[in-house]
């Protein structure tokens, strides 16, 4: 066992005596590598983080949300629908809301128009839920409301606006933000305030204005309300309150917090994987990159190797050697590129490809992530790198490792 | 003892370029004898050498090594069977560029596992014997041609074997150099080594201390 | 399909494993074929150097089967949130029949590599190459068995369907269709289970352990130690699980190799993997003591196996019994 030991630690100083010996070669390979796995790495620690962010965001956000459809479109909503809801067994709460896309045709983007719900205690009810696994309660406080206003009141003819909206607009508190209403005429009103940028995944377009304001910009009559949030009981009835909600209310489509979580989790992970399959060409050249680094072995690699079998190395011992070759080149390539991806992507707000996988609109969120990676992440980029590169470089070490012996004896010249 | 029975060695067998380098040896080496193989160039000299110090198998025939047939043993057996029976000797001094003698002399003795320290102690003595101890931390590329050679001897016997497989040691020598190398020889023999040496140099097979020469011509033994 | 980094990664992995056994098993195919050691011919040598070949892609499978099972543990765990109703692997798996039949399979080849491993280091000790032909037919059954695990798992992975909002009514779709842990194993009563479990692995030791200093009744332990195995799995269902969950509902197997337990299920399925493969290479080996280039050493080796082997299962049980003794759970 000692020998066996002491073997691998004399094949290993001389595979990196012999990796040293061949910067400018392996040096390439490396840079290469690094950078497969730096891109690979920044790719799936940015959608995880982004995905968790808005997991925890939305698990703030009400559990049951009902809308009205007609003919397959979103309409407005009666109030009388609140009672009917109300009355089914096992709700617990249920509130109003008030809320629109807004188009600001001077920035060309979408706002979303929220107005903040009166009493906070018909959204955030505290009581204890079984959730498994508990996410760090680092992030989100679930009885903090979504929109977190520093004490500032509404009054009618203010706003709070989103930090997006912010920049965008380039308005800070107190300037004044026109408006044109449904009938054509311009309403200014004052920013008193802006969001924190606790959440500003969710609040970055968002816009706080008073339920008169609202119904004044959008031309909804009193007796509408956009959609109601509803709270039940026993988080286990969720889908029987809503089939029963579907049933006393046709029009109404109950849409459950768990299923957005759903929703959003496909899109991401879809999101991911077709990166992927894009960046797969990439990771396929470098693959054929490496099996032809790996099986073009130069004359004086291969006098080497067959010097070493002529004075009493054995196949399996290059082989060996090789194999030492293999991990170093490919954990230093899969740490720098992880650690290099970790400062990309958490410390430095992954400038490379924020645009292509948030796939927002011109007022995506400028937040910073929570640092998060696990095993999962990890074994996966492992998988995703290191694993072509080694089975690539498999055949190419066996054909170099049974160079004959007595070639050593044949070898002419310097 | 070493004994080659109808030893034939064919390089790219079915192809065209089907070549009998080896057509038919019979041989046998004697124990702490030096042995000088001599004959044309292309006459098989090499191969046989290679086929003697268990680095390549024979197409046929059979080698017996101290009675044990060893023509048939895996290439793992074999090469275990090399490094610490014989010690090679090239042409070329073969050394590895880019790492110091030392390291150069201990390579042979690293699949084996032995302790560093001893290992050292083992490399630099041998260094000291011929001389070239002060260089055992240059580099490879900086050494002179019989310094080079000197190291590649001190690899040689790195681990201590009883057999010397010597291939044309000295066309890259000036006479002098050749004589030095001779002198080691003998010390070999008197430390009742065996010596096989392949070569054109008269300096080498009409030296005093051979005990046999054999020639060989066209793959064959001639007697 | 679901198009998530880890899926792919996984089909990535099944795919070179299979194609890695195949080209291998190809070769081998040759070397059943065309082997004659008493030959110098060059199609011998060039077969004895593919040799070395099979072995490293082998060892290379061995290595990725044991990676990719846990990856594929991790997989379905993190596909969770998915599934309605699934809360952890458990669920995930039971997405779709090949859920549970991957994960055997991956089990399954994963020790049939290792066996493969075992009997490859007994061959490589004789200088006749005195295994090689069972070496290779069995390199020949463990191929189809990778390939099939492959296509069951391109099916699991490729024809899951996430449950996700529909653009009609959402919630009336969500239906329960992943059931929970209701297999029958977690059912198992587990205090009988518990007796069960520490009494066959004290039959296990002992005879190990006999086997070891008598030299008899190895057939018999690697039998044993395949039973255990099995056993030792449904135990970590039934009860072990309870005890490092702390929960008396808590069955499932795969939660423990995540963070929340300090991965201490690494530890314990790869003591136990360990365990069986070296137990199991016992019986493999066992039949080939009497043949002539290896009668020196295999005795030896096959000691040094039973003996890995029983200490693997000693720390084993060792680790359960510190978690149920430390435990906070009391059944
Ligand atoms: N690997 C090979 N493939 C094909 N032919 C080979 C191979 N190795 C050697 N030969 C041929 O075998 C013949 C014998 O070669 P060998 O090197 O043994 O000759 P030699 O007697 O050592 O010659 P020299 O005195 O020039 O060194 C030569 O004709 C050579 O071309
Ligand atoms: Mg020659």
């Amino acid at each position: 066992m000692n020998s066996w030991i002491e073997k691998q630690r004399y094949i290993i100083d001389f595979t990196l005596s012999s990796l040293l010996r061949r910067k400018v070669k392996n040096i390439g390979l490396l840079v290469l590598y690094t950078l497969i796995v730096f891109i690979l790495a920044s790719m799936m620690f940015f959608t995880h983080s982004i995905k968790r962010e808005a997991a925890l965001i939305l698990k703030g956000a009400p559990e049951v949300v009902v809308q009205k459809i007609v003919a397959g479109r979103h309409d407005l909503m009666p109030i009388e629908y609140l009672d009917t809801i109300k009355k089914i067994r096992g709700v617990a709460t249920a509130a109003p809301r008030l809320w629109g896309y807004y188009y600001d045709n001077l920035v060309k983007a979408n706002y979303t128009l929220l107005v903040p719900p009166t009493q906070t205690t018909t959204t955030n009810i505290s009581r204890t839920t079984v959730v498994e696994n508990e996410p760090n309660s680092q992030s989100v406080d679930l009885t903090k409301p979504l929109y977190e206003v520093n004490g500032t009141k509404l009054e009618s003819g203010t706003i709070i606006i989103g930090n997006g909206v912010a920049r965008l607009r380039q308005i800070a508190k107190g300037d004044y933000m026109p408006f044109l209403s449904f009938d054509g005429n311009v309403m200014n009103l004052k920013v008193v305030d802006t969001l924190s940028a606790q959440s500003e995944l969710v609040s970055s377009d968002l816009l706080l204005i008073t339920e008169e304001d609202f119904r004044k910009l959008f031309g909804i009559d009193k007796q509408f309300v956009t959609d109601m949030t509803v709270v039940v009981n026993n988080p286990s009835e969720m889908p029987t309150v809503a089939a029963k909600i579907k049933k006393r209310l046709p029009q109404a489509r109950p849409i459950i917090r768990d299923e957005i979580l759903r929703t959003y989790e496909s899109i991401f992970n879809w999101r991911g994987g077709m990166m992927i399959v894009i960046f797969s060409a990439a990771v396929l050249a470098f693959v054929i990159f490496a099996w032809d680094k790996a099986s073009g072995l130069s004359a004086g690699e291969r006098r080497e190797i067959g010097i070493l079998k002529a004075v009493g190395w054995e196949t399996s011992d290059v082989i060996q050697m090789k194999f030492w070759e293999g991990a170093i080149i490919s954990l230093t390539a899969f740490f720098s590129g992880v650690i290099l991806a970790y400062i990309h992507v958490f410390f430095m707000g992954s400038p490379v490809f924020e645009p292509a996988l948030k796939g927002w609109s011109a007022l995506y969120p400028n937040f910073s992530l929570t640092p998060f990676v696990n095993i999962e992440q990890l074994t996966t980029l492992f998988f995703l790198t290191v694993l072509p590169y080694t089975v690539a470089t498999i055949v190419p070490i066996w054909r170099a490792a049974t160079i004959d012996p007595d070639s050593a004896m044949r070898f002419t010249g310097d | 003892m070493i004994e080659l029975h109808g030893i034939r060695k064919v390089f790219n067998a079915g192809n065209p370029s089907e070549f009998t380098a080896i057509n038919g040896a019979n041989l046998q080496i004697a124990e702490n004898q030096i042995t000088v193989l001599k004959g044309p160039s292309g006459s098989g000299k090499t191969t046989l050498l290679s086929i003697v110090g268990c680095m390549s198998r024979p197409t046929a025939g059979r080698v017996h090594l101290n009675g044990r047939e060893i023509t048939s043993l895996p290439e793992r057996f074999l090469t275990d069977i090399r490094r610490k029976t014989f010690g090679f000797i090239f042409q070329q001094p073969n050394l590895i560029k880019g790492i110091s003698v030392l390291e150069n002399v201990m390579l042979p003795a690293y699949p084996l596992g032995e302790k560093r320290s001893q290992l050292r102690i083992k490399a630099l003595a041998g260094l000291d014997e011929l001389n070239i101890g002060n260089k055992s931390h240059s580099n490879v590329e900086w050494l002179s041609g019989g310094e080079a050679q000197r190291a590649s001897i001190v690899r040689a016997l790195i681990n201590n074997p009883s057999i010397i497989i010597a291939d044309e040691p000295t066309a890259h020598l000036d006479s002098k150099l050749s004589y030095r190398f001779m002198e080691i020889i003998e010390k070999f023999k008197a430390e009742g080594k065996t010596v096989i040496i392949t070569s054109h140099d008269p300096l080498v097979y009409d030296a005093a201390i051979v005990d046999r020469v054999i020639t060989m011509r066209d793959g064959q033994i001639e007697v | 399909m679901v198009l998530h980094p880890t899926v792919i990664a996984n089909l990535l992995a099944a795919y070179i494993a299979s194609f890695m056994l195949v080209y291998a098993a190809f070769y081998g195919a040759q070397i059943l074929k065309y082997w004659n050691i008493q030959s110098g011919e060059e199609l011998q040598l060039i077969l004895e150097r593919k040799t070395y070949l099979i072995s490293t892609l082998l060892g290379y499978t061995f290595g990725l089967q044991l990676l990719s099972l846990f990856l594929y543990i991790f997989t379905a765990d993190s596909l969770t949130p998915l599934f309605v109703g699934a809360m952890c692997a458990a669920g995930t798996l039971n997405v779709s029949h090949f859920g549970y039949s991957v994960l055997v399979l991956k089990i399954l080849n994963f020790i049939l590599a290792g066996l493969w491993l075992v009997l490859n280091y007994a061959d490589n000790q004789g200088y006749d190459y005195p295994l090689i032909k069972k070496k290779y037919l069995l390199l020949a059954i463990i191929a189809p068995f990778i390939v099939i695990e492959t296509l069951l798992e391109s099916a699991y992975f490729l024809g899951m369907r996430a449950d996700v909002i529909t653009s009609c009514c959402g919630s009336l779709f969500s239906s329960e269709n992943a059931a929970g842990l209701g297999s029958e194993i977690a059912s198992l009563p587990a205090l009988p289970m518990l007796w069960t479990f520490y009494g066959v692995m004290f039959c296990t030791l002992a005879t190990g352990l006999y086997f070891y200093i008598k030299g008899k009744g190895g057939y018999c332990y690697a039998v044993l130690s395949l039973v255990m195995f099995i056993i030792a799995l449904v135990s970590v269902v039934s009860f072990i699980s309870l005890y490092i969950y702390e929960l008396p509902t808590h069955h499932c197997p795969f939660c423990i190799i995540m963070e929340d337990y300090h991965y201490i299920g690494y530890l314990l399925y790869l003591l136990l993997f360990g365990a069986v493969v070296s137990g199991i290479g016992v019986g493999i080996l066992l039949p080939f003591r009497q043949v002539d280039s290896l009668k020196f050493m295999l005795t030896g080796f096959i000691g040094k196996l039973a003996l890995s082997s029983v200490l693997l299962y000693l720390a084993f049980t060792a680790l359960v019994s510190y978690q149920i003794v430390f435990s906070n759970l009391i059944m």
